[in-house]
């Protein structure tokens, strides 16, 4: 399932340092200089854009707002960030990161070549990249050309995913996220409830949480009773019961995300999604297997059918990502495993009555699963 | 993957990148009217914003209300800065700040209608402005007429550029018309083409009539600070004619 990405991201990023002080990044490059030693790597070249910047932030937390930016990340020597910005908005972009030196990228040859010419050693000399495959051609040539043949470039991404552990602070974060979204969720049904309109609903859920300081809001409704799920269209009176809506909000660097569903006369197909959800956060614990999740969870909702907007997936993993990977499918062959965040999404769609989703996020522990939050409950049919 | 299409296609591929873009540098008659529309929005969300600001309000609260705003009245999407200070250097992306008496607020409402953007660059005061922000506004007013009659079928970009600078440069701010003091004096806006491109004095392209893009004079002056003024336009035969229906003055809301 795919929201709508804006041509800016408008809300603040401004590193908190009482939420992320220096040292939490000072464990999570220890952590990258680990795994520079493991690989040989002399150097790490960290890629982002303005849709998807995960490992960028996790590791500098400068988050590109439009165009790209990229973390250089010597193993000896400072780091620097560039960002596709003018020099102009260097000062701004610098509150975003620890990293003290950030260079516009738009002068890419006196911006990059002087700082990977400060690395030294015998040749060819290894760097790994991470979020290449994101990059465009013209800038990847442009790296190609200072890079010449004294190094020599790996493709760093599963090396560099497996430094991303989900940290205590970040739990904190996403706790806060989670009680945006909840907010955010709250406002969509009442809003619903006065008159139906699926898209001022839509826009009562965006305005509670941007007025919460979210720095991102994704928003999708449906039309058609909850059959499909579309990006707000501009057809502000159109109505549907039952409500099926979306919100997706972004706070302080992380995402969580909602469904909310509702009706004025509730139908089994939201009573099987409610159980099947129950059955869900029930079983999740470590090491269970997603695709026994996934199972478990579609027994419950016979005799309907999965709902098609999920594709065939009950969930994946969240937090700098709104889709950090791992999804809970028939054919996954992963796990479960402490320290995993997962929006959890389960639904079913009934060719009379439409179609019911409903959610939640869990971080499993050692021992079981914490809630971080569950979409708001139906009344009973 | 590009690697992978050239090696398929014998390494005769060929980057056309500007192919597009240089097709459909003039706008259609559903382009302009997108524009018109996307203009109107952003002038209601300005009136609204002029209406809701207060201090005490952080940056963040005031562009939630705009934002919210503008989508409910059709915008898309909307490339929205806005920021304050009592001394900006140049406008940003709404923070944590709270709004307060003489802050003078900077704001770039874009919102998008049917894919067509529209641009206006503001300058708002929490309080009155004193006389000497007044005069210094008035000569960003001044740059953008000067842009404006300059901006005809046929002219360079550089000239645009020039005839507002000119005027600045007459105030004895010549050594500011440059980075960082300021960006660009413009830029197109589209989703099929950005052309004329970045209104620079170095800038190779020319104007055609139906082009549209934004025309902005936005300044840092040392006695003021950043202020933003600037209108979405389109080329005619006269001129550049802007799409809003109120210019760029240098409003102020009760403290």
């Amino acid at each position: 399932m795919r929201t709508v990405h804006p041509s800016i991201i408008i809300g603040a990023y401004a590193l908190d340092q009482d939420r992320l002080p220096r040292d939490e990044f000072q464990i999570r490059m220890a952590a990258l200089n680990r795994a520079m030693d493991e690989n040989g790597w002399r150097a790490l070249l960290i890629y982002g854009d303005a849709e998807e910047h995960a490992a960028l932030a996790y590791f500098t937390h400068f988050i590109p707002r439009l165009r790209w930016g990229m973390g250089l990340i010597a193993r000896q020597g400072e780091p620097r960030v560039l960002g596709a910005m003018s020099s102009r908005d260097v000062p701004a972009m610098k509150l975003m990161t620890w990293v003290p030196d950030v260079l516009s990228g738009w002068n890419w040859e006196s911006a990059f070549d002087p700082w990977i010419a400060g690395l030294t050693g015998g040749e060819p000399i290894d760097i790994g990249s991470v979020g290449f495959e994101r990059m465009r051609p013209a800038l990847y040539r442009s790296v190609e050309k200072s890079l010449g043949n004294r190094f020599r470039l790996h493709a760093a991404d599963a090396a560099i995913a497996a430094c991303r552990v989900m940290r205590p602070r970040e739990l904190t974060q996403l706790r806060a996220a989670c009680a945006l979204v909840t907010a955010a969720g709250d406002a969509f049904v009442e809003a619903w409830r006065q008159d139906g309109s699926v898209e001022r609903a839509a826009l009562a859920a965006e305005r509670r949480a941007r007025l919460s300081a979210a720095q991102d809001v994704r928003t999708l409704v449906s039309f058609d009773g909850g059959r499909t799920i579309a990006p707000v269209r501009g057809t502000i009176e159109a109505t549907s019961d039952p409500l099926l809506g979306y919100v997706a909000v972004k706070h302080m660097g992380y995402w969580s995300d909602m469904f909310v569903a509702a009706a004025r006369r509730p139908g089994e197909v939201g009573r099987r999604v409610a159980m099947a959800m129950d059955t869900l956060l029930d079983a999740a614990r470590p090491g269970i297997a997603a695709r026994d999740l996934h199972a478990r969870a579609l027994k419950q909702i016979i005799p309907f059918v999965p709902h098609p907007v999920l594709g065939g997936s009950i969930g994946h993993r969240i937090g700098l990502s709104l889709n950090d990977g791992g999804d809970l499918t028939e054919e996954a062959s992963h796990t479960l495993e402490p320290g995993d965040v997962y929006a959890l999404h389960i639904g079913a769609r009934d060719p009379e009555a439409g179609g019911a989703i409903t959610s939640a996020m869990i971080a499993i522990t050692a021992t079981g699963a914490e809630i971080l939050h569950r979409s708001p409950a139906q009344p009973a049919p | 993957l590009a690697r992978r299409i050239e090696s398929a296609l014998d390494g005769n591929a060929r980057a056309r990148d500007g192919f597009v873009r240089e097709l459909a540098r003039i706008r259609s008659a559903e382009e302009i009217a997108a524009a018109r529309k996307a203009t109107e929005i952003a002038e209601a969300g300005y009136r609204h914003m002029l209406d809701h600001v207060r201090p005490g309000m952080r940056e963040f609260e005031l562009v939630a209300e705009l934002y919210c705003f503008m989508k409910e009245l059709g915008a898309e999407d909307n490339f929205l800065l806005v920021s304050a200070s009592q001394h900006n250097l140049a406008v940003r992306a709404a923070g944590g700040r709270v709004l307060d008496k003489g802050d003078i607020i900077l704001s770039e409402i874009t919102p998008c209608v049917d894919g067509q953007f529209a641009q206006l660059c503001r300058t708002t005061v929490i309080g009155e402005a004193a006389p000497l922000m007044r005069e210094k506004y008035a000569l960003l007013q001044d740059a953008m007429h000067a842009g404006q009659a300059a901006a005809v079928p046929g002219a360079p970009v550089r000239a645009v550029c020039e005839a507002m600078d000119g005027r600045l440069r007459d105030a004895g701010y010549g050594d500011f018309c440059r980075p960082p003091y300021m960006r660009v004096r413009g830029h197109g806006l589209g989703i099929t083409s950005d052309l004329p491109g970045d209104l620079t004095v170095d800038s190779d392209g020319r104007l055609e009539e139906g082009m549209m893009f934004v025309m902005h004079p936005n300044q840092y002056l040392p006695e003021t600070g950043y202020l933003m003024c600037g209108e979405p336009v389109v080329v005619t035969a006269k001129g550049a004619i802007a799409l809003s229906a109120r210019k760029a003055e240098l409003d102020c809301v009760s403290a």
